[in-house]
C-alpha cells in the first residue's frame, strides 16, 4: 500500500501568504513537502532593459520599484554606483541624510516583515501595531520628499533637497478638536524634531512586539527549528543580511565595507546561533533597536551641522531654480542636464550596500555615454527565494508559510 | 591587493588569465573558458583567497558597445556632425560579443573580485559553477534566460523570469525594447491571438558619446 506517488499542489500565483505574485509547485507526500519548484517571474517588468534606454538620472525612479518596501536603500546603491563611476562624493550632510533614511527604511521594511510574518502564522494583532509605526515613518518620507513610497530622493551627487523645517499636520476634517491636538502633538517642530521624538518612543514599541511574540508558546512552536541553515550552507547558498547573520556568520557590509557614514557611527551587529526562523526573528528585532540608535546619532549630527546637500558641479546636478532667472550659464546647464543628462566615463563598477533584506548590489557597465550600457541589480530576495527548496524539504505544508515569511521576499525585487 | 592576489595564483593559471585594476581599484580577472572551472575551484579552496561567496552573475552583450546615435567626434569647420548616423563598428573593441561577470566575495578575508568570461554566438557554452556555489543555480538560469548563454553541467537550465513559452533572449542588444509580439482578444475568432508588435519605438534622448578633450590631463 506504500506505493502511492507524491501529488502536486499549486501554491499561488495568488496566495495571501506568498507576499506577491509567486507560484510554487509543491510535491507532497501527505502533508510533508518533498520538493518545491518556485516559478518566479510573474511580476517581471524588465527594469534592466528599461534602464539601458534611459539617462543615468532617470533611472533613480526605477530603483524604488524594485523592492517596494525598502525604497531608499535601492536608490542608495544606484547613486553610489554612478558616483563611483564619475569619481565624485556627495557632501557629508547628504551622506548623513542618506544614512538616516536608510535606517528609517530598514525600520519600514522590518516592521512590514514582522507584521506580515506574524499575520501569516496567525498573530493578527501585531499587523496593526506595526502599521501604526510605519505610518509615522511614512510621514517622515512624505515630509522630506513629497512621496510616501516611490520617492526618488537620492540623486547622483547628493540628495534632492535638504530636510524641511516644518512637519505636515493633520487638518481639521472629521476629527474633533481634542483628537486633532492629540494627532499633532509632535508635529510642531521640524522633521528632525519629529524623528527624534519617534526614536524616543520606538524602543517601547519594540518591547510591545516582543511581549506579544518572543516568549509566546505558539510563536515558538511555529518558528523554532523550522528552516534551519548551517553557516556553511548559508554562505554557499549566497545568503546575506539577517538570513546569514541568523546562521551565526558575523557579516554586515555596514561594518566590513562601510559606505556613506557608517564608519563614524557606533552600532552592533546582532548575530544568531541556530539559523532557524526564530533566530531570524530575533536578529531582525535586534536590528530594529540598532537602527533606532543609528537614527538618533544621525539626528544629533544633522541638528548641529548645516551645509550643502548636493555637490555644486552643475554638469552632474541641476542648477538652483533661482540661479536660472539671472544666469545664462545656469540656464544652459539646466537644459543640458534635463535633455542630454551627463556623460559617465567608461568602465564597470559593482557597488553593494546592506539593504534591509541583505546585500543589494548594482553592477553598471558604462561605455562613456549618457545612458548606462548595462545595469544589473543583485537582488537579495532573488537569492533567498532560490534556496526555498532546500529550506522547505521535509517540513509540513504549514511550515512553508513560515519559511516564505522568514525569507522576507518581495516579488518586485525577485522578478525585477 | 592586486599584488597580493597575483602572488597567490600559481603558474599553471597565469597564462590563461589577465588580472587588472579597473575603475575605483576594483579587481577584474579575465579567465579563458577552458580553465574557468579549475580556476574557480582553486580560488574558492585556497585559504589565502577563500572566495567562498558568489554574490552575483550577470551577462553583458557588447554588441552596441561604444555606438552612439550621433557622432560628434569631429568638430570640423562646418560644425559638429550632428544627426549623422555612424557606420563605425565600435563593437570590434570587444573581441567577443558576450561576457559573463561573476562577482565573488571572500567573507573571511573581506575583499571582492570580478571574474569575466567571454563567449561568442558560435559557441555559447560556459562551464557551470553550481557544483562549487549552490547559489549559482538561479543566477545561471537568469543569464541563460536573458542572453542565451548555455551553462554546461547545470542541473536544470530552464527559463526563469520571462513568461512561459517566451521566445528570444530579451537583454540582447538586438532584441527590441518594445518586444516582438503583442497579444489581444480577437472577437471574430473568439480567442486570444498573438501578432507582431505594433508599437513604434520613440527615442526621446539619443545616446551620446562625446570625446571631450578639454578636461584631458
Amino acid at each position: 500500500m506504500n506505493n502511492i506517488d507524491t501529488y502536486k499542489v499549486n501554491f499561488g500565483p495568488q496566495h495571501p501568504s506568498a507576499h506577491g505574485v509567486m507560484r510554487l509547485v509543491l510535491d507532497l507526500d501527505g502533508e510533508v513537502i518533498k520538493k518545491v519548484d518556485a516559478h518566479a517571474g510573474l511580476l517581471h517588468r524588465s527594469i534592466e532593459k528599461l534602464c539601458e534606454n534611459n539617462l543615468y538620472n532617470q533611472n533613480v525612479g526605477y530603483m524604488d520599484r524594485l523592492d517596494y518596501v525598502s525604497m531608499m536603500s535601492n536608490e542608495h546603491a544606484y547613486v553610489l554606483a554612478v558616483e563611483k563611476l564619475l569619481g565624485i562624493k556627495a557632501p557629508v550632510r547628504a551622506e548623513y541624510i542618506r544614512t538616516m533614511f536608510d535606517e528609517i527604511t530598514r525600520l519600514l521594511n522590518h516592521l512590514l516583515w514582522l507584521g506580515a510574518h506574524a499575520l501569516d502564522i496567525g498573530a493578527m494583532a501585531l499587523f496593526l501595531y506595526c502599521f501604526r509605526e510605519r505610518e509615522d515613518l511614512m510621514d517622515c518620507y512624505e515630509a522630506a520628499t513629497g512621496g510616501r513610497l516611490h520617492v526618488a530622493y537620492y540623486r547622483p551627487g547628493g540628495v534632492y533637497r535638504d530636510l524641511p523645517n516644518t512637519m505636515p499636520k493633520y487638518k481639521n476634517g472629521n476629527f474633533s478638536k481634542r483628537r486633532l491636538d492629540e494627532l499633532n502633538y509632535n508635529r510642531d517642530g521640524s522633521l528632525l524634531d519629529f524623528i527624534k521624538n519617534f526614536t524616543e518612543r520606538f524602543p517601547k514599541f519594540v518591547d510591545e512586539y516582543e511581549t506579544l511574540l518572543t516568549d509566546n508558546r505558539i510563536w515558538k512552536q511555529r518558528t523554532v527549528g523550522i528552516g534551519v541553515v548551517s553557516p556553511e550552507r548559508a554562505i554557499n547558498l549566497g545568503f546575506t543580511g539577517p538570513m546569514l547573520r541568523a546562521s551565526g556568520v558575523e557579516w554586515d557590509i555596514r561594518k566590513k565595507q562601510p559606505y556613506a557614514v557608517y564608519d563614524r557611527l557606533t552600532f552592533k551587529i546582532p548575530v544568531g546561533s541556530n539559523g532557524d526562523c526564530y533566530d531570524r526573528y530575533l536578529v531582525r528585532i535586534a536590528e530594529m533597536r540598532e537602527s533606532n540608535n543609528i537614527i538618533k546619532q544621525c539626528v544629533e549630527w544633522l541638528y548641529n551641522n548645516p551645509g550643502p546637500v548636493m555637490i555644486e558641479n552643475n554638469k552632474i546636478t541641476p542648477p538652483l531654480r533661482i540661479d536660472m532667472k539671472n544666469s545664462m550659464e545656469a540656464l544652459i546647464h539646466h537644459f543640458k542636464y534635463f535633455s542630454e543628462g551627463f556623460l559617465v566615463p567608461e568602465g564597470e563598477v559593482y557597488v553593494a550596500i546592506e539593504q534591509p533584506k541583505g546585500e543589494f548590489g548594482i553592477y553598471i557597465v558604462s561605455d562613456g555615454s549618457n545612458k548606462p550600457y548595462r545595469v544589473k541589480m543583485r537582488a537579495p530576495s532573488y537569492v533567498h527565494l532560490s534556496a526555498i527548496d532546500e529550506l522547505a524539504r521535509g517540513h509540513l505544508i504549514a511550515d512553508l508559510v513560515t519559511i516564505i515569511g522568514t525569507l522576507d521576499i518581495v516579488l518586485g525585487d525577485v522578478d525585477r | 591587493m592586486l599584488d597580493y592576489i597575483k602572488n597567490l595564483i600559481p603558474a599553471t593559471f597565469t597564462k590563461h588569465i589577465t588580472i587588472k585594476k579597473t575603475v575605483a581599484d576594483e579587481i577584474t580577472i579575465d579567465v579563458e573558458k577552458n580553465m574557468f572551472l579549475d580556476f574557480c575551484e582553486y580560488i574558492k579552496q585556497n585559504d589565502n583567497l577563500k572566495l567562498d561567496g558568489l554574490v552575483d552573475i550577470s551577462g553583458v552583450d557588447y554588441l552596441d558597445y561604444g555606438k552612439s546615435y550621433w557622432e560628434t567626434i569631429d568638430a570640423t569647420i562646418s560644425g559638429f556632425s550632428r544627426g549623422h548616423k555612424s557606420d563605425i563598428n565600435y563593437s570590434l573593441y570587444m573581441k567577443k560579443r558576450f561576457c559573463v561577470s561573476y562577482h565573488l566575495l571572500s567573507y573571511s578575508n573581506n575583499f571582492r573580485i570580478r571574474l569575466r568570461v567571454f563567449t561568442d554566438l558560435k559557441d555559447m557554452c560556459i562551464p557551470s559553477v553550481v557544483s562549487l556555489w549552490s547559489t549559482a543555480n538561479w543566477h545561471e538560469r537568469e543569464v541563460y534566460d536573458f542572453f542565451g548563454v548555455i551553462f554546461l553541467g547545470h542541473p536544470n537550465l530552464i527559463r526563469i523570469l520571462t513568461d512561459y513559452g517566451f521566445e528570444g533572449h530579451p537583454l540582447r542588444k538586438d532584441f527590441p525594447l518594445t518586444g516582438k509580439y503583442e497579444i489581444r482578444y480577437d472577437e471574430n475568432k473568439e480567442k486570444i491571438i498573438r501578432e507582431a508588435s505594433s508599437i513604434k519605438r520613440i527615442i526621446n534622448t539619443p545616446k551620446i558619446i562625446r570625446k571631450d578633450f578639454r578636461y584631458k590631463n
